[in-house]
């Protein structure tokens, strides 16, 4: 069964054409290809899966999803898109379905720390968490975000990718972007600040 | 035509000093050292990439060779495992990829995995991993077995992609690198190949001397230190390790050492 919806497009088949990108002409890719790509990126999947939602106890195999499709899709790609944006269309595509098919509990680490943030200045405090107790916390911020604004803001905040670049991946508008974008960021503050004003303890049981 | 806002993590933000420090968090997700190498196995058996190599004949009795010498050797294998990493993200300035033959101990045989020779591996047992080109889509590669020509380990890719990009592929080829070789070495350690460890421990301090795995490097030395018997070595630097990093994750692997 092919867990991949079908899509209008990908980024390999319509050219993102970013400012800077040389015009070239495409660039058929053999299957020795793949193993460059796999060296490359892997480590950027794993991120950008997590990032978009995926468990750390499943992104192993998820992103060993991303890089069959990748493997499967190698011929079409072409060379017309950076490498980088077409497996982040993947991602973003795997992650989606991921979180549709598998019952993924919003689960809030229960080992954070109950600290009262109560005051501004106390904001450092999340500085001397754990790194490991802060991702948790990062993650469950994200979790609260719409997925349509939450893969916006992923590609854009944190992989890094223009508007363009990004409609072209989810195949909206880059009007649509930008709305997704501006509505994730009000949303994202908002939780924050939820957090500063109630303290973590909130946390457990949302 | 309006142009992208600035980026939140940009320095010119006025995002809060809290929002940084969670979206920092998120961008500093890494697997684990040894899931690329884990995930290339699954992944070769998934799509059957190994065995395929039947274009080129001077491989096949190399893989012979490897599948022998994976099923005689058992645990104790001493072969070299060194995997480096190659770089592609501009399809375009591909070099040929060659592989190294990931020896797993007896169960497992063969398994494949990406990489150049090092011009200084003592024997490896480098096979060309390709599955059969479809004629109408291959680039042939023109460049020699890797075996015959040491190549230059540490030639960035050419990208044609923006800033960002172009820095982190490059960071990311040697991190590649380097945990491509910290695997190498754990495996070599594991399987009583402390020579061959060694060699790859000193591998990883010419080719990437300033890497982010530092702290499993360290803890590999202290490892192998006390595999060729120098205890005393072994314990000074896990003393200094811990007295380093109380918390590390490594800190119970090492208090073994200490006592």
């Amino acid at each position: 069964m092919n867990a991949l919806r079908p899509s209008a497009s990908l980024p390999g088949d319509s050219p993102v054409e970013s400012p800077s990108a040389p015009l070239r002409a495409p660039t058929p890719v053999s299957r020795d290809d793949f193993e460059s790509i796999y060296a490359a990126h892997f480590k950027q999947v794993w991120g950008a899966l997590r990032r978009l939602g995926v468990r750390e106890a499943d992104v192993a195999d998820v992103s060993q999803k991303v890089f069959i499709t990748a493997y499967r899709k190698l011929d079409s790609f072409e060379g017309r898109a950076h490498v980088r944006t077409w497996l982040l269309g993947i991602c973003e595509r795997t992650a989606s379905d991921y979180r549709r098919s598998a019952p993924v509990r919003r689960e809030v680490a229960t080992d954070v720390a109950t600290i009262e943030l109560t005051a501004p200045e106390r904001t450092d405090v999340v500085a001397e968490l754990g790194s490991r107790q802060r991702l948790q916390i990062a993650e469950t911020l994200l979790d609260k975000l719409p997925e349509a604004q939450r893969a916006v803001f992923v590609l854009f905040e944190l992989e890094e990718l223009s508007g363009p670049e990004i409609a072209a991946i989810l195949d909206i508008s880059v009007g649509t972007v930008r709305s997704r974008l501006r509505l994730a960021r009000e949303t994202f503050t908002r939780e924050v600040q939820r957090l500063t004003a109630r303290g973590l303890s909130e946390m457990e049981g949302a | 035509m309006v142009s992208d806002p600035k980026r939140l993590l940009d320095q010119a933000s006025a995002t809060s000093e809290l929002e940084r420090n969670l979206l920092h968090s998120l961008r500093e997700i890494d697997p684990p050292a040894d899931a690329a190498a884990q995930g290339w196995q699954s992944l070769a058996k998934s799509i059957a990439v190994a065995g395929a190599a039947a274009t080129l004949g001077s491989t096949s009795s190399s893989i012979q060779e490897a599948a022998t010498l994976g099923e005689a050797a058992g645990s104790g294998a001493s072969s070299g495992v060194r995997t480096v990493a190659t770089t592609g993200a501009n399809l375009s300035v591909l070099k040929a990829v060659s592989a190294l033959v990931l020896v797993g101990g007896a169960a497992t045989g063969v398994a494949w995995s990406v990489g150049r020779a090092p011009a200084t591996a003592p024997s490896p047992i480098a096979v060309v991993a390709s599955a059969p080109p479809e004629p109408a889509q291959t680039v042939i590669p023109t460049q020699p077995p890797p075996w015959v020509a040491p190549v230059e380990l540490s030639t960035p890719a050419k990208i044609t992609s923006p800033r960002a990009a172009a820095k982190s592929a490059e960071s990311q080829d040697l991190l590649t690198k380097e945990s491509e070789l910290v695997v190498a070495a754990r495996a070599q350690l594991r399987q009583g190949d402390v020579r061959g460890a060694g060699a790859t421990l000193q591998e990883l301090d010419r080719a990437v001397p300033h890497g982010k795995l530092a702290q499993e490097r360290e803890v590999l030395r202290i490892e192998w230190l006390a595999a060729r018997g120098d205890h005393k070595g072994a314990a000074r630097r896990a003393r200094a390790f811990l007295t380093a990093h109380p918390k590390s994750p490594h800190a119970a692997r090492l208090s073994r050492f200490v006592d």
